[in-house]
């Protein structure tokens, strides 16, 4: 069973970029390196993306997150699944 | 954002003709203008609703590089009338995949006015697309079917494939005669002499009539007007690039049994559009399209199942394979998903 990973922001965020950079293949992004007007991601990169969010820290990002603002960048992610982590803490809360 | 989803419009016909021959096979048979006048039909006619309208995505220029078909159809569910948004020829092309192009245009597609958004030929990516913007895969109105109507030549086809013409031919008028031969000495698989049905030229009047008495017992299917059914089988009627196109009405000493509308292809292979049959007469409908299918020189028949037919002898005596295509819904509307997703919802785009 997979549990969210209680680390420090900037660790997190660094967990984010390495995770994307798995799945896309790449190397060397930082936190603000453009995912979407690159055309690193395309709308299947990102439902696959998004499924390996939600297994990883143990979130559900529903259809109305997917706002496209939200997956720009890598700290934009990171926003969303900080938000989406906060959000799961006071539902259960 | 480099790319932009707006209405789609006469002026975007000729771009998308060009864009679907390249993506569709299918289409790719047919030429540009033969494509463009089946779009236009099936698109921009009254007939096929006006919100949400057919979308097409263009890039900085203007110039199309996606698109996705709609066609609105009033439903009958329960006791109200309630509007089905049906997507169909969904592409985009290469140059516009890197900018969740698809994405865009699927969510401007489901905040649209209708009360439900479905279609029955998603193909695995966009079955995800579908899914994660809520969608849900109707599973039981995604299988589809495979049955031998000519069993030796069925069985001769994939042998064939790349080998050499010589034993090709051989092999083929070998199994033809077979065919022939268990027919004559009473081994077919369906006796047309014992059926007594007539077929008739499926007209608009015939099909609203079978599908007011094919839809009971539905809680929701398509409202069929005769304007609606003109532009239905108008439509088929212009998409030569399948096949011959048979639409028949079957009927019999009791009245109308079923209905169905095929394409023979040149490789004698049936694509089975629609075959509906009254309640408690699905085994006829089978046996009545495979002889109409045996006497056009067809070797198989293939089509999607109707959950109803399931337990009927078309799905005891085929192949079914599962997904080939997938049916999807979406709908905000609980209730409504809930019964999408049962078998008692008639979900095409008649």
């Amino acid at each position: 069973m997979r549990t969210t990973r209680l680390t420090s922001g900037e660790s997190m965020l660094q967990d984010v970029i390495h995770l994307i950079e798995k799945m896309l293949q790449v190397d060397g992004l930082n936190g603000e390196s453009e995912l979407i007007e690159s055309g690193l991601l395309d709308s299947l990169a990102l439902v696959n993306l998004m499924t390996t969010l939600e297994e990883n820290y143990a979130i559900r990002i529903t259809p109305d997150m997917i706002d496209f603002e939200h997956f720009s960048n890598p700290a934009a992610i990171f926003s969303m699944v900080q938000h989406c982590i906060q959000m799961k803490r006071s539902n259960s809360g | 954002v480099s790319f932009t989803v707006d209405s789609f419009t006469d002026q975007d016909v000729e771009a998308v003709a060009m864009l679907a021959r390249q993506y569709f096979p299918e289409k790719g048979r047919a030429s540009v203008e033969t494509v463009g006048r089946i779009l236009r039909y099936q698109y921009l006619m009254k007939e096929c609703g006006q919100m949400p309208p057919s979308m097409v995505c263009r890039d900085r220029e203007g110039k199309p590089v996606g698109f996705l078909g709609v066609t609105n159809i009033p439903f009958q569910y329960r006791d109200r009338v309630i509007t089905g948004a049906y997507a169909s020829d969904f592409l985009i092309s290469e140059s516009a995949r890197n900018s969740l192009t698809a994405l865009r245009m699927l969510k401007v597609f489901f905040s649209g006015p209708q009360d439900f958004s479905f279609t029955d030929d998603a193909n695995l990516t966009s079955r995800q697309l579908w899914e994660r913007l809520g969608g849900m895969t109707a599973y039981s109105q995604s299988i589809y079917y495979k049955t031998p109507v000519r069993p030796a030549s069925f069985i001769a086809r994939p042998i064939v494939k790349g080998r050499n013409r010589a034993f090709g031919i051989t092999l083929c008028k070998s199994a033809f005669l077979i065919d022939f031969l268990m027919n004559r000495v009473n081994m077919p698989r369906f006796r047309p002499e014992q059926m007594n049905v007539t077929y008739q030229l499926l007209k608009p009047d015939d099909l609203i009539n079978l599908m007011e008495l094919h839809m009971r017992g539905y809680y929701l299917h398509p409202r069929l007007t005769k304007d609606g059914a003109q532009y239905y089988l108008g439509l088929i009627e212009m998409e030569e690039q399948y096949g011959k196109l048979f639409k028949a009405a079957v009927v019999d000493d009791r009245g109308y049994v079923d209905w169905f509308v095929y394409y023979l292809n040149s490789d004698k292979s049936c694509s089975v559009l629609y075959s509906e049959s009254l309640k408690g007469r699905e085994d006829l409908l089978f046996k009545s399209l495979l002889w109409h299918s045996y006497r056009q020189g067809g070797v198989e028949l293939s089509g999607r199942l109707n959950p109803v037919q399931a337990g009927t002898w078309i799905g005891r005596n085929s192949l079914l394979l599962p997904g080939r295509f997938w049916a999807m819904v979406h709908t905000a509307q609980k209730e409504l998903l809930a019964d999408l997703l049962t078998d008692k919802a008639f979900l095409r785009r008649l």
